[in-house]
């Protein structure tokens, strides 16, 4: 490698006048956690683009994850100090999941943003109406904006066409195509890492392969939510994360079904697809078939597995069951290696 | 654990780089280490391989190691196979062959290029090294690698560089790779430039390419390449090409080196590029374009290799004039061209024999808004004719010597793409007829280097004031056997009839079995047939057709079947002469199109000889002996049309096949009706009806294996309705009609076979009303089992959708839908 001189990346390579976005709230609460994020986040990484968002898009995004999380029947109902805790870490793990992709928060700062902030709200005429809290938001956004960033060096990326036109009147450049819908968004996002507008016949991946989604122990509620939990998806993760991983979904389980349930996850991920009775062949004995038979139900109808024919994979990591195979998989690595 | 759960595990482990796998895999690396060492089963010694593949990215050099290991311990032993069903080791040995197991291992080595670019100067010594193998499967593998390794891949290309922020890898393979080379002795040079070349023309390539892929798509993405980043490495791309061609000693080696240049002229297939990458394709086009008039330096207007050399630099100078719209380029290609036009000689060789040299006048993309392909045509005709004219004008007696030497040398040129050279053997020809002396002596001094054009200048001299000499010259060679099959062609394209000399050539022909000789006369009375050589015919041809069968050459009829006067030549043969070329025809390991045209010519005068031919072919091939004997196509082209109204006839003929054994006869004779016939029409149902309303038991049989090769076509249905009428209830044939019926053919989409069953059912509901209580109660017992039968085929299709979707990934438009 040191023979070659490393290549200056042109703007074809994504490199080259790296664009900078402002993103506003409505416009980050409108992209897929699961895949637009991480694509734009992958993306900043990777210096293709460079996007800034405020402390309070941060906000807004977690405060919604965190009502879709605590609506969600299957979610496990937390008490209200533990709710509090959990959106805090939220957004405490957002913030930092941000700056690891090097996407830049701009904090909101009274003491700066103050009087921008009030001006906005205040004048005549004004857009923004001081008792819309959606407007406040948004205020507070173009605040940050105005005091922290050159406007003629980035630009703002929203689907509102009434606050993106504020933004132009305010000096920043919106974007080269009207930005009319969240779908042009989308396709916006999905044409920055084509390179440029235009250019869709581009694919890249991270370093390591594919894009890592947003680890969802991020987003998850735990029965006993553990904020120092990390990505599961890490290949470092250690044994005792992933054990207390799942000791959190078996703990109510006898001892007899813990372990059957935890072995068929760690094999079924390792061997996925694979047909039902070698997966009961593996896992158990003659005499206690039908024990493995039961919990391969139960795991079945808790959405953890899915049954294809005859053959047995983990159901999503939306769902949860990939996550939750892959836990077992390490806990139980000693099993699966004793296969071989 | 099977290999296959196996495999599963150790691709898993790979991933998860965690300290208790990777110990595992590096425990697993050394036993198939050993494996592989010890193994000369090949079964094991593959699924060893397979297993190796899924975990050998973790150990790039070690990997090398192995395989290289593995590689050359495969030339000393002998493969050993495990025979399934009695199965002998010879038989197994044609399919599972050390050439697989080097071509799995090169295979390896390649989907591992990007591990480790320090391993990758020993992987790629070891792909050329293959690619240089005498066994052909084994070279191809490598060469393919070696083009794979020198591309311009997407996802390489723009990696980021480590520890350079803002920095892509860009092409830091492609560098590697003309380090590596570079260090290269002349002599190892040499030794692989094959392989360099195929290395050069992937760096040379203007696009970077990648693919992504879905369960149910592939996508392939293409970008140009980034000129300021492969400028560099297209220079020494060039350079090293460059040197191989001075290097190279063979002609064929020189040939090939300006060819892979060429790969430096191309601008990427799609989309748009910028105006750099077409600034450096004209830069890198001009310097070639330079190497061109040093290399024209070094070449010999004697040696018709060099000549055959400067003709392909002719060429592509002139079409990079052509088509570059670039100062710099143009100038360099007409310096090319004054270069090349000063060289009388290559003009000369050019006008009669070259098929790719430039006739058309030099004009510049500027020059010429209006480009009509048709002008340029005519021009490149009319310009060769005039050229051919002048030299046949300096054809003189005092020039006779030189153009002896001349043409002797030009007719040794072995054209390896079927070429035959036509301006050479009209010019040949045109001297004979103006120069026969000059013509006389060719063929009484050289006729043995002239060999293939001694019919065109014998077709001179025929029509020439010497043409009695020329005659005698004939009859000396007839006598003593020589130059048979060129007397034979001369006479195809003579106005004037010869009756005694081909009758005499035939007689002398099959004295001495000269099968070339014995094709050529049929082609020679084919040609121009009238029907005043109706007489000759039935003398000669028999006999020729006689000895044919002799020597076994069943490939002989097929040399006429191209011709207008083919069909006026069968229809006045005997009925005996055609059984011959029939009985010729028996032995054929496969009707082909040709053969089939032989056939329907014949089959419009005596169609039932033909029938009789392929029922003995089918017989033929059931008596077994000769496993890639194949007796009739799965569909004839045009065989139907002449054997309309013979439906009666064909059927008689495959129901004298019929021995009773239906399981067979339906893959056997059963074939003939539907290969002659491939639509099932009305005439084939009366004909099948009556047989079923007249016949037994085996009659019906019969008929129902006929049916089965029409694969459920719905046309088939009123002769089957009269069969379920008349066979018992629950009865072995009752049930098989149920097969017979809802047979499918091909399918397509994921839920094909379930809407083609769903579609039989609807189409069968009339039955549901006919008079007949059998035929009602079947037609309920078969729409129930189509209808089940659709079901569980869309659950089965809906489940393989899903297994695909986890195996192979969807994209979440995919998911939704």
């Amino acid at each position: 490698m040191d023979v070659v001189t490393p290549h200056k990346a042109t703007n074809d390579e994504n490199q080259a006048h790296v664009e900078s976005y402002y993103i506003d709230a409505n416009t980050l609460l409108s992209l897929k956690q699961h895949t637009e994020i991480p694509i734009l986040a992958a993306a900043c990484k990777n210096g293709h683009i460079k996007v800034y968002l405020s402390e309070i898009a941060v906000y807004e995004f977690a405060r919604n994850v965190f009502s879709q999380k605590t609506k969600d029947p299957l979610a496990y109902s937390l008490p209200p100090e533990e709710q509090k805790k959990y959106l805090q870490d939220l957004i405490k793990n957002f913030y930092a999941y941000f700056q690891d992709n090097r996407i830049v928060v701009l904090p909101y700062d009274p003491e700066r943003h103050s009087d921008q902030l009030n001006r906005l709200l205040s004048s005549e005429g004004a857009y923004f109406k001081p008792d819309d809290n959606n407007d406040c938001r948004d205020a507070q956004i173009l605040a940050i904006a105005l005091c922290d960033l050159d406007p003629k060096n980035i630009k703002y990326l929203g689907y509102d066409r009434n606050l993106s036109k504020i933004f132009k009147e305010s000096g920043f450049d919106t974007l080269e195509c009207v930005i009319q819908s969240q779908e042009d968004v989308k396709k916006f996002i999905t044409q920055v890492i084509g390179g440029k507008t235009g250019k869709q016949n581009f694919s890249w991946t991270s370093s390591k392969g594919r894009i890592k989604t947003i680890p969802d122990s991020i987003l998850s509620i735990a029965q006993q939510y553990d904020p120092d939990y990390f990505p599961l998806l890490k290949a470092s993760a250690s044994s005792s994360e992933t054990k207390q991983y799942l000791n959190d979904a078996l703990n109510n389980l006898s001892s007899e079904d813990r372990n059957y349930r935890e072995l068929v996850m760690a094999y079924v991920h390792a061997l996925a697809p694979v047909d039902e009775s070698r997966l009961i062949q593996l896992v158990g004995t003659e005499t206690r078939g039908h024990i493995v038979r039961s919990n391969i139900e139960r795991l079945i109808s808790s959405n953890i597995f899915l049954r294809i024919g005859k053959q047995l994979i983990p159901s999503s990591a939306k769902q949860g069951g990939s996550l939750l195979c892959e836990a077992a998989f390490y806990a139980r690595i000693d099993d699966v290696l004793n296969l071989l | 654990m099977n290999i296959e759960e196996r495999a599963k595990v150790l691709a898993k482990l790979t991933s998860a780089r965690i300290e208790a796998g990777d110990k595992v895999l590096e425990q697993e690396l050394s036993r198939i280490q050993s494996n592989l060492s010890s193994g000369s089963e090949y079964s094991f010694l593959m699924a060893q391989l397979e297993l190796f593949e899924k975990f050998a990215g973790r150990f790039p050099d070690k990997t090398v190691e192995i395989l290289e290991e593995f590689m050359t311990k495969l030339n000393s032993i002998d493969l050993t196979h495990s025979c399934p069903n009695g199965l002998s080791s010879s038989y197994m040995s044609r399919f599972e062959t050390k050439e697989k197991l080097i071509t799995k291992s090169l295979g390896i080595l390649n989907s591992n290029r990007y591990a480790d670019f320090d391993s990758l100067p020993k992987l790629l010594d070891l792909q050329m090294l293959y690619a240089r193998d005498t066994r052909e499967d084994v070279a191809k593998a490598a060469r393919e690698n070696l083009g794979e390794i020198a591309k311009y891949n997407l996802r390489v290309y723009d990696h980021p560089y480590p520890g350079k922020q803002g920095h892509v890898l860009g092409p830091v393979c492609q560098h590697l790779i003309l380090e590596h080379l570079e260090k290269f002795s002349d002599d190892n040079i040499t030794c692989n430039c094959t392989a360099i070349r195929i290395l050069c023309e992937g760096i040379l390539s203007p696009t970077i390419e990648g693919t992504d892929w879905t369960y149910r798509t592939l996508t392939f993405n293409t970008r140009p390449v980034t000129p300021s980043a492969v400028e560099q490495v297209r220079d020494r791309a060039l350079k090293l090409l460059a040197k191989i061609y001075m290097l190279s000693e063979s002609p064929e080696e020189k040939k090939a080196s300006i060819l892979s240049m060429q790969s430096a002229t191309h601008t990427p297939h799609q989309g748009d590029y910028p105006d750099d990458l077409l600034n450096l394709i004209a830069a890198n086009t001009a310097w070639i374009l330079d190497f061109y008039i040093g290399a024209l330096d070094g070449l010999d207007p004697c040696k018709l290799a060099d000549l055959d050399l400067m003709m392909e630099i002719e060429h592509n100078a002139y079409w990079h004039h052509k088509r570059m719209n670039n100062v710099a380029v143009r100038d360099a290609a007409l310096k090319v061209k004054s270069k090349i036009d000063s060289n009388l000689e290559y003009d000369t060789y050019k006008t009669l024999i070259g098929f790719n040299g430039i006739f058309n006048t030099w004009v510049s993309p500027v020059d010429n808004k209006n480009e009509n392909i048709d002008d340029e045509v005519r021009e490149e005709t009319e310009t060769r004719d005039s050229k051919l004219e002048r030299l046949l004008e300096s054809v003189t007696p005092s020039s006779y010597a030189e153009w002896t030497d001349r043409i002797v040398r030009y007719a040794q040129i072995k054209s390896n793409d079927l070429a035959t050279f036509p301006n050479f053997g009209k010019f040949i020809e045109k001297v004979s007829i103006q120069h026969p002396d000059l013509g006389l002596l060719w063929l009484t001094s050289h006729e043995d280097e002239l060999g293939g054009f001694i019919p065109a200048i014998l077709c001179g001299i025929l029509i020439s004031d010497r043409k009695a000499d020329a005659l005698d010259m004939v009859q000396s060679w007839v006598t003593k056997g020589r130059f048979l099959a060129h007397t034979a062609r001369a006479l195809q394209f003579q106005k004037e009839e010869y009756p005694d000399l081909i009758k005499q050539i035939a007689d002398i022909s099959i004295e001495r079995s000269d099968v070339p000789a014995l094709r050529q006369i049929i082609a020679t009375l084919t040609t121009g047939y009238t029907s005043a050589r109706k007489e000759l015919v039935a003398d000669v041809i028999p006999m020729v057709l006689d000895k044919l069968g002799d020597l076994g050459d069943y490939s002989a009829p097929a040399a006429i079947w191209y011709m207008p006067e083919k069909d006026s030549f069968i229809a006045d043969l005997p009925k005996a002469a055609a059984q011959k070329i029939l009985n010729l025809l028996l032995p054929a390991p496969s009707l082909r199109h040709e053969l089939e045209e032989i056939l329907v010519a014949i089959a419009k005068y005596h169609p039932d000889i033909v029938l009789n031919l392929l029922v003995a072919r089918i017989k033929r091939e059931d008596a077994g002996g000769d496993e890639k004997y194949d007796a009739i196509p799965y569909s004839f082209y045009s065989l139907k049309k002449v054997l309309a109204g013979q439906e009666s006839a064909c059927i008689a003929a495959a129901r004298s096949l019929y021995d009773g054994n239906y399981g067979m006869f339906v893959y056997k004779g059963g074939r003939l009706i539907r290969s002659i016939f491939p639509e099932f029409y009305e005439e084939i149902s009366q004909a099948l009806s009556t047989l079923v309303d007249s016949g037994d038991e085996t009659d019906i049989q019969f008929v129902m294996a006929i049916l089965k090769s029409y694969d459920g076509d719905v046309r088939i249905q009123d002769v089957s309705r009269k069969i379920i009428e008349k066979v018992p209830e629950d009865s072995p044939l009752a049930r098989e009609m149920v097969w017979i019926l809802s047979a499918t053919g091909v399918v397509s989409g994921e839920f094909g076979f379930s809407e083609a069953y769903e579609e039989k059912a609807r189409q069968i509901e009339a039955w549901l009303k006919d008079p007949s209580q059998k035929v009602r109660t079947f037609a309920e017992g078969y729409i129930s089992y189509l209808r089940s039968a659709a079901k569980e085929r869309r659950e089965q299709a809906v489940n393989e959708i899903k297994l695909q979707k986890f195996v192979y990934g969807a994209k979440e438009e995919d998911d939704e839908s």
